[in-house]
Order: C-alpha cells, then structure tokens, then sequence
C-alpha cells in the first residue's frame, strides 16, 4: 500500500484520500512498533531495519513512522531525530510525493517537538530546535511547491496551477504548527519566526505562493503579535510580486486587527503605541507605489479597508478619517471624473462609511477632503451620492444649525442644487426623478434650524444664495420651504418681542420681510405666478401679525399685480380670489383708507370672473369684508346687504341666461346658497336683513323650483329642505335667535 | 492485526470559524486554553487516551479549518470517523444556523453506513462571554434543533473556563464506541488508481 | 365596523419634512378601510404613501395640491352614513363653523371633513358633526399659531360614529375620543 504512494497519477485530492487511508495504516503500524520496542526490540535497530527497505517513498515514510516512536520513547533526543528525519526526506523531489511526506512528517511529529513546557523540552532541545524543524520543513515543502509550476509542459499550466492550488494547505500547515507552539513568544516571533517565514516567502517570487502564505500569516498568528510586528508585516506586504492581489491580504490584516480593537478595547493604547494608523496609512501609500498596474479600483478599494479600520478603531479621530480621504485624493489626482464603474463603487462606499457611521452630516462636513473625493464622482453618480446624504440627514433627523455648514453641505450638494458644467440640460432628465430629488431638498430645509433667530437669519441668507444658482426649474421647488422657514422665524421675532435696536446682522422682522419679499418676487419671475400669489398672502397676514401696515400692503399690492397681470386661467382666478377675499377678511392693521383701496379691488376682481356662478359666489363672500365677527372688526351691514343683493342680481342673471342658451332652468343652487348668506347676517344681528326680505328670498326659490322651466335636480332638493330643517330647528331654539326667526314661514 | 478489535475512536470536529473548535480541543487534550485567535489551516488530530466505562481507547480528535479556503485538499479525512461534533457559538446567530450545513456536508461526504444513526454530537460554545448576556441562541432553540435531527446530544461548553468540556467528550466518545457495532478493521489490499494496468510505469524511479 | 381615517394639511415639502415617526409607526396598512383628507398633501410621494396604508383614499383639493385632478368638494357614503370633504379655503371667514354648516347643508352630509386651518375641531350641531383633523405634520399656519400634529380616526358602527383625535404634544400622543350618534338614517 506503501508503494501506491509511488504514483504520478492522482490528482493532489485523490493522492490526498490515497494518503489518509495509507495514514491510518501506519498508525497501526507505529501500535505495533511500540510493542516491538517493549518486547525488547531497540528504537535504535527498528530506525536501522526500516532503511532497509526497498523503495525511497516507503522507506521514509516507515522511517517518519519509527522515528515518532523513537521520540516518544525518549532514547534519543527528539531534535536529533527530527533533524535527521527533515535531511532524509530531502531525498524525495518529486513535488506532489514530496509535499506529501513531508505533510507526514509533521502530522506525526507535531505533538513531539521539543516546545517549551512539553515533555520533549530539555534534553530533546528547545523551542528553538522545534521552530528550525519546522521552518526547515516548510521551506523545503515551499520550494517543491513552488517548483512544480515548471515541470511538465507549458501548455497544461492552467491544470498545474489548479493542483498548485489544492496543494496549498499542505504547506501553509507548517505555519499552523508555529502558531500552536508554546515557546514562540512575541519575542521569538518577532525575532526569528516572522523574519525567517517572510524571507522564503519574499524570495519565493511566486505570485501564489506569496499571495496564499501573507493570508496564512495574518490568519493562523495572533492579534497582538501582528501589532507588535507590523512594519514588518506591512514591508514585506511592498515587496510581493506586483501581479500579488496585496489589496485583499492588507484588508484582511486590517479587518483582523479591527475587529480585535472591537473586541478588546483595553488594547487601544497599544494600536496608538505602536502608531498601527500611521503605519498602516504608509504601507497603502507604499504598496500602491510598488505596483504601478494597480488598477484603480484596487487603490481606492485599499483607502476603503483604511478608512474601515479607522472608523472601528479610532473613531474619535477625524483628523485620521479625513487623512485617509485625503491620501484617495491625492491618488485620484488627474484622474479627474473617475469612469471605470468598479473604481465608482469604491469610492461611493469610502463616502458612505463615515456617514454610517457617525449618522451625523454635521461631523463629516467637517472632513475637508470629504467633497473633494466627491468632486471625481460623474455628474450622475454625484448626484446619487448627493441623495444618499440628504436621505442620511432625513433618517437620523440631523439639524443643520449653522450657516457655515450649511455653506458647506450645500457646496457638496451642489450638482443637485445647481446646474454644473457637466450637467446634461435638464429637457434630458426624467422628470419625476427630477421632481423626486427637488422634492427632497424642499424637506432637507427644514432641516437647516437654529433657535438662535441671527444665526436662522444667516442660515436663510445663505441657503437662499446657493438655491438661486438652481434655475428657474430649480426655484419652484426650493424657495416656498425657504419661505415658509422665514414665515416661522417671522413669528418667533414677533412672538419674542422684538430688540429694536438690532445690530448689524441681526434679524428684525423688517429684514426678514426684505428677504420674503425678494424671495416670493423670485419665484414670481420662474414664472410660477399661483404659488408666489399664496406666498405673498401668507407673508401679507404675517405682516399683519407684526402690526406692520405697509409692509402688508406691499405685499396685497404685489399679490394683486400678479392677479391682474399674471394669472388668466379662469379656474385659477377662482381659486386665487377666494385666497384673496379670505386673507383680506382676516387683516386688522389697514387703516380705512387702505383697507377700502383692497376691498374695492377684491369686489371689482370677483364681478369680473369668466362664469356668472363664479361671479355671484365670489360677490357674496365679499359681504365678509364689510362684517367681520372680532372684537373692534368692521360691521357695515349696509354695505354686505349691497353685496348679497348684487350676488342675487348675478345669480338672476345666470338663471336667465341659462333660459336661453339650454332652454332650462338654471342654477337654483345659488339662490339657495344666498339665502343661507342672508340667515347668516340675519342670526349675526344685521339689522338691514330683514325676515321680510328672507320670506321672499324663500318664496322666490319655491317657485323656481316648481316652474316648468327648472330641471330637477335632487341636490338643490336636499339643500334647500336642509335648509328649511334648520330654520325650523332655529325657530325651536327658544332663546333670542328664535324669537327673530318666529316671523319667518316655512 | 487486519481482525484485531480496534482501539482507535476518530471523532471530526465541525463548525463555523471562530466558534472554538480547536480552543475546546486544546482544552480537553491539553488542558490549555488562550484567548488569542488564530485560524486552522487543513484538518489534523490530536490524540487522547480515554476511559470509557472498562475499555481504554485512543480518540483521533480531528480539528478542522472553518475557513473554506484553509480546506484546499477536501475533506477525505472524514472518511472513517466514529463521532461528528458539531460546535458554534452561543453569541452567533449564524453559526448555529450554519449547523445544518455542517451536518449535511459531513454526511454527504463521509457516506457513513447508517445516516440515520449516525453519531453527531452538538455543542453551544462560548457560554461564559459576558456573563451570557450577549447570548443570541436559546438554549431551548438548540435543543430543540437537537431532538428534531434524531436526539443529537447537546452540550453548553466554554473551553475558556473549563466547563462541560470533559462531559462532553466523554459522551463523545460513549457514542463513537457504541457506532463501532462489532465492526472490524476494513483493510483495503489495493486503491482505485484511475489506470491501475499501469501501475508500474507510472511509478518513478524513487 | 369600519374604521376611516381623516388627515390633512400635510404641506410636504413646503412645510414640514415627513409625517412625525410616531404617526406613520401608528398608522400601519390594512388596519383603516377608509382615508379622507381635506386636502393639502401636496406632492404624489405623500399620496402614495396613503395608498400604502389603504386602497381607498379620498382627496378634496387644497390651494397648494400640485395635483389638479382633486375635486373641490366630494361626498361618500360609508355604512349609514354621508360624508363630505372639502379643503376649506373657499369657505369665508375660513374656519367660521356657520359657514361650513352651510357647505354642510349644501352637501347634504352627516360629517363634513375640513381642512385648512391647522386645528383640531369636532363640532357637533343640529344637522351633523363638522371634523377638521387639524394638520397631519403640525405645519406652519397664519391662521393658527403653536399648530400641534393631529389626525383623526372614526370609528363607524351603524348609526354611532366614535371620533378619536390623536395629538402630538411634546412628543407625547394624546388621545380623546368624541361620540356621535344619528337620530335617524336618511333615505
């Protein structure tokens, strides 16, 4: 069975079955040679005999087999034997048997080895007798390995270097070994372990070799000796073949050594003693010089494992995280739009980690080489990045309370807020992402706060300057929040009480209401003249609210202007004169002159809409701008009687009109309608409506009703007899509203 | 010696990297523990003379590589093994939901006789970490995981502070014996050399 | 029973960035059979995410409602009940509870859902109940100072409807619960 071991026929993991069945054997084989020795046979003779037979291969493999039980019955020093058994085996070249042996040799000798403490120690030899063995092992085991890409012809490379491959494990076990010995201490393993392995794996030259065994050093050997040794470590990381993938061997380094710091944090005053950061930022730089053909995802994947490592590490140090972004830089440096999609992936991670990790935009503003690793991002992945930190700010709720950085985010922002150079038009763009992203930065405002009303003022002004740079397009979206944040701050001056010796810089009410006015006259000019009228109004009643006249009716006139001059869709009319009438219902800070100018104005407008329903509805509630219920408000019932009377006249006339176009009844609806209005000034104490003018107003509905001419329509039915029910339910009431209501019929 | 009753128990310790398998080894064998990691290249064995009710017998104690890519050369060493322990560890969600993979894998390839009765045996590591604050597997969770594959034996351990380590590979190696059924040493006379005609022009000259 | 959710005046982006986290955690789909909103979402992200909590969502339009397809007013039938919504806007003097019962007769409903204020209102009179939600993200108002986030959830059995308004108040919601009942069905 021996001899089968002979073959050059199996494949590394069928010579692997081969061996283990063979290695069961011989540990049957080594029972019975301990027996031999205890029925008076020497270890000495059975070390002789076995040489004797015939072939090399069996020979030393029963020679490895005598020589554990040799060691183990201790009748020779376990150094002699062991030194003697690594020599021998010398005698097979043939890479595969070879690798194979030698494997053998120390399986079986792995618990016999003069370590420190173990029972061999003494006169068997010291720990440094068993680390020359193994080291002298797998030096050997290394060079047929290595050789082996060489034999045989060229064209089956491609399948020896998958059998290189398989055959790995037989020689990275020898560093196994090292690392379970006891003897090897840091000191040891600083001084004589590590040297000796690297100086074979450097000198190998074999990309495989070089690439497999870095990844067994860092993996089989301690956190702490990696520490202690890691300009050693890292030197030899430059010194690897350039084809070696070093990138993969150091991240793995560094993700071993952060997740021991993670681990254990007593040990971070050693990271800081042994300057792992810096050390480790020289090696990436270092490595990166060494192998030219880096592709560039390569080096940017490097700065990724950096900046992972400092991030779990040295997590309070944002000057060695900016350090990092600041070493990509420089790597980046006339690359400029990077193009390759790899190295884009790359990047966007080193981008993303601090934002992950800190979950605060404001501490990675304070990154300087944060946008300028940003600015080699393409027009369409900066912007992808750009969502990502609005959305990080979003999620974890980050107020951004000064103006500088909010100078700041939005400079990173810029490509989202802005049109750039690189920028394709934005006719190019999908719309509904575009709205999305716009969408987004409208609520990124209400992110930028400070209770600090100054401070507020600033960050305004400053938001404000970088949204004006957004074109036209842009503006729709951005201003009405920005806006709506000066309204707030308006309020809260107001609310406070206001200094009235401000200083220069400070807000004031007065400066604030500059800055609405600007604003909203912006927005008018995009055009987007409906918004900017609701914007002018809200900032008329903030006016109000401030006590401050002209001001509000600045901005009823500028409101106004757009109506007349900018707004032409009868719909929107509609709805931009009921904003108009409602505001203007609320304000008390006209005096009667101004207040008559805007009321006569907001009465004109509502005669004038496209549709006569239109008209009358508008015309009636005009009436509230002659009666408003607050303490100290107008009461003119003469002037809402006007108004009512005017709405019937409309209302008339619609009724009429539709006559003669559809040859049907009209609008009823509006009658009933008023017929409400005047209810409503009837139970409010107006004494120009009389229940006389409502009976007839009642009767003349009837009778439309039930004239021919009228179309039914079971709406105006249930309005009116709802209508009806609550003036039998008023009549009812038995307080002062009901004794008006008596005189009513129904 | 091809009829000698054997002596030899080998037991395959499975399981994800890091949950302790060579720790729990290292501590049973040689009564060591460290806290330092350090990865398992390939699969070897340490040996352990074994007190099993009145028999004395030698257990094979495979360690083995978590880390796939420390197991280039497969796992033939499975091959013959009388006992498969299967670790992981307490604090880690996936390495107990990893278990079955292991299981699965070790039958797969080690095609032992009898799958059904197989001997497995199942230990939750690491129980001291933190006072067992940081657990994430119930104990009741991997019980129950144990009775659902046929009563697998189950063991809370930590090789760190010495406790049910022991226990536990004292039971290992009462089921590895009772997996022996009388079996007798199989000696195979030849292997499957994919060309055995020939044999002795593939052999070199050493 | 059937459960209708009544929220409006949003105002994203304009004015607030997102509903509180401890709304939307509350408001879990296929819990309400029913949503009506006065108006005022303001973008399709917000309505659509109201189609993610039920399939039925009711829009009347508010003055800044990018979408031009909600119609002014709108009335449904749900159990015995009419309900009507309207944002409110067109309505003077805005938030004047006579002139919505008006709006209310006009339409002819037993709950008219309104809007545009920013503050919770239940009033109950003689011909239904007039519920404004108050603003679903507490936005900024010039009607209203000091505006707290609030919605409202009905809770309609036969001819009883229980009102409940939640309200976010320093961080805190409170809950307070109206009832209402219906003299008779309407034919």
């Amino acid at each position: 069975m021996l001899a089968e071991l002979r073959t050059s026929k199996l494949s590394p993991q069928k010579y692997y079955e081969l061996y283990m069945k063979t290695f069961d054997e011989l540990r049957m084989l080594e029972v019975f040679f301990r027996e031999e020795t205890k029925r008076g046979c020497t270890n000495a003779y059975l070390y002789e005999l076995v040489q004797h037979a015939g072939n090399i291969l069996p020979r030393l493999y029963l020679l490895c087999t005598v020589g554990s039980v040799y060691i183990k019955s201790k009748d020779a020093p376990a150094k002699e034997v062991l030194k003697d058994l690594v020599e021998m085996c010398r005698g097979i070249q043939h890479p595969i048997r070879g690798l194979f042996l030698r494997s053998y040799l120390s399986q079986i000798s792995k618990d016999k080895l003069p370590d420190a403490a173990s029972e061999f120690e003494g006169e068997g030899g010291t720990v440094v007798d068993a680390v020359e063995f193994v080291i002298q092992n797998f030096t050997e085991m290394n060079k047929l390995w290595v050789r082996m890409q060489h034999q045989g012809p060229a064209r089956e490379k491609e399948k020896r270097e998958k059998e290189r491959s398989e055959l790995r494990d037989l020689v990275g076990k020898n560093l196994h070994v090292l690392s379970q010995l006891e003897g090897v201490d840091l000191g040891m393993y600083r001084d004589m372990v590590l040297p000796r392995v690297l100086e074979q794996v450097v000198n190998c030259k074999d990309e495989l070799a070089q690439y497999y065994l870095m990844d067994c050093i860092i993996q089989v050997f301690p956190d702490e000796y990696h520490l202690q040794t890691l300009e050693t470590l890292l030197g030899a990381c430059a010194q690897l073949q350039p084809t070696v993938d070093v990138k993969t061997v150091m991240s793995q380094l560094m993700e071993r050594l952060s997740n021991y710091a993670a681990s254990t944090p007593q040990v971070l005053a050693d990271f800081l003693q042994v300057e792992a950061f810096s050390k480790l930022s020289e090696a990436v730089v270092k490595v990166i010089e060494a192998q030219p053909d880096m592709p560039l995802v390569g080096a940017v994947s490097l700065h990724v494992s950096l900046l992972t490592f400092t991030l779990r590490v040295h997590v309070d140090r944002l000057d060695y995280v900016d350090q990092v972004l600041g070493a990509c830089v420089k790597k980046l440096e006339g690359v400029g739009k990077v193009k390759d999609s790899k190295a884009t992936k790359q990047i966007i991670a080193l981008l993303s980690a601090p934002l992950e990790k800190y979950n605060n935009v404001v501490t990675v503003l304070t990154l300087t080489n944060y946008p300028k690793v940003m600015e080699h991002l393409d027009y369409g992945t900066n912007k992808v990045m750009a969502v990502v930190i609005i959305q990080s700010i979003m999620k974890n709720g980050t107020f951004i309370m000064e103006a500088d950085k909010v100078e700041a985010l939005f400079e990173l922002l810029k490509e989202i807020i802005q049109d750039s150079d690189g920028a394709p038009t934005l006719d190019e763009l999908d719309e509904e992402d575009f709205m999305e992203e716009q969408n987004l930065v409208a609520r990124l405002v209400q992110m930028l706060t400070n209770k600090d009303n100054d401070e507020m003022f600033k960050i305004l002004l400053t938001a404000r300057k970088h949204f004006l740079k957004g074109g036209p397009k842009r503006l729709g979206y951005t201003l009405p929040p920005l806006v709506f944040s000066a309204l707030k701050l308006v309020r809260l001056l107001q609310q406070q009480g206001e200094n009235s010796e401000a200083e220069e810089g400070a807000a004031s009410s007065q400066k604030v209401f500059q800055f609405l006015l600007q604003t909203v006259e912006a927005l008018s000019a995009v055009p987007a003249p409906e918004l900017a009228l609701r914007l002018y109004l809200q900032c008329a009643e903030a006016a109000n609210d401030s006590d401050l006249e002209p001001v509000a009716y600045e901005f009823f006139t500028q409101a106004f202007v757009l109506y007349e001059e900018e707004i032409a869709d009868s719909k929107a009319q509609v709805t931009a004169i009921h904003l108009i009438i409602g505001t203007l219902q609320r304000m008390n800070v006209f005096g009667v002159e101004n207040r008559d100018t805007l009321t006569h104005k907001a009465t004109g407008y509502s005669a004038k809409l496209l549709k006569k329903p239109d008209q009358c509805r508008a015309v009636y509630a005009c009436s509230h701008l002659f009666w408003v219920e607050v303490e100290g408000g107008v009461r003119d019932g003469e002037r809402v009687l006007l108004c009512l009377k005017r709405a019937l006249r409309i209302a008339n006339a619609a009724q009429q009109m539709a006559s003669v176009t559809k040859g049907s009844g009209g609008p009823v609806t509006l009658f009933v309608e008023i017929l409400n209005k005047y209810l409503y000034y009837f139970e409010h104490g107006n004494q120009h409506i009389t229940n006389s003018v409502i009976q007839g107003l009642i009767e003349l509905i009837v009778t439309e009703l039930q004239s021919e001419n009228t179309t039914q329509d079971p709406m105006v039915d249930a309005f009116l007899a709802s209508t009806l029910r609550y003036i039998r339910f008023q009549k009812q009431k038995g307080d002062g509203v009901a004794e008006r209501y008596a005189a009513i019929e129904v | 010696m091809a009829t000698r009753k054997r002596t030899l128990l080998k037991v395959i310790i499975l399981g994800d990297s890091g949950v302790g398998k060579t720790s729990l080894m290292n501590q049973y064998v040689n009564k060591k523990f460290s806290n330092q990691y350090k990865a398992t290249i390939g699969a070897d064995f340490l040996t352990k003379e074994v007190q099993v009710e009145d028999r004395l017998v030698t257990m094979q104690i495979w360690d083995t590589a978590g880390q796939e890519r420390f197991q280039s050369l497969g796992v033939a060493f499975y091959r013959g093994a009388d006992c498969c322990v299967l670790v992981y560890d307490v604090n880690v969600m996936k390495s107990f939901e990893n278990l079955d993979n292991w299981r699965n894998e070790f039958l797969i390839q080690a095609n032992p006789s009898d799958r059904e009765n197989f001997p497995f045996v199942v230990l939750g590591n690491k129980v001291d970490i933190d006072g067992g604050n940081s657990r994430v597997v119930a104990e009741k969770k991997a019980k129950g995981w144990c009775t659902s594959k046929g009563n697998i034996p189950y063991f809370e351990t930590s090789a760190k502070e010495d406790l049910n380590v022991e226990a536990a590979f004292q039971c290992i190696a009462k089921n590895a014996l009772k997996n022996e059924t009388e079996e007798e040493i199989y000696l195979p006379d030849t292997i499957d050399v994919n060309n055995g005609g020939s044999q002795s022009k593939s052999t070199c000259e050493c | 029973m059937v459960l209708v959710l009544a929220l409006g005046d949003l105002h994203i982006p304009h004015r607030a960035p997102d509903l509180p986290a401890k709304f939307k955690s509350m408001l879990v789909p296929g819990k309400i059979q029913h949503i009506v909103s006065p108006g005022n979402l303001c973008i399709k992200e917000v309505h659509d995410y109201l189609k993610s909590l039920c399939a039925d969502v009711n829009v009347s339009k508010g003055e800044y409602d990018e979408d031009s397809r909600y119609p002014e007013t709108k009335v449904l039938t749900i159990g015995s009940f009419r309900l009507g919504i309207c944002h409110g806007h067109q309505v003077i003097p805005w938030g004047d509870l006579d002139s919505l019962a008006m709006l209310q007769r006009q339409l002819d409903v037993d709950i008219l859902i309104t809007g545009h204020t920013h503050q919770f209102k239940a009033y109950k009179h003689e011909g239904g109940v007039i519920i404004n939600p108050g603003s679903g993200t507490g936005a900024y108002s010039s009607i209203t100072s000091n505006v707290n986030p609030s919605f409202v959830l009905m809770d309609i059995d036969g001819l009883r409807v229980v009102v409940y308004v939640y309200e976010l108040i320093e961080g805190e919601v409170k809950v307070d619960k109206i009832d209402f009942k219906k003299a008779q069905p309407v034919n």
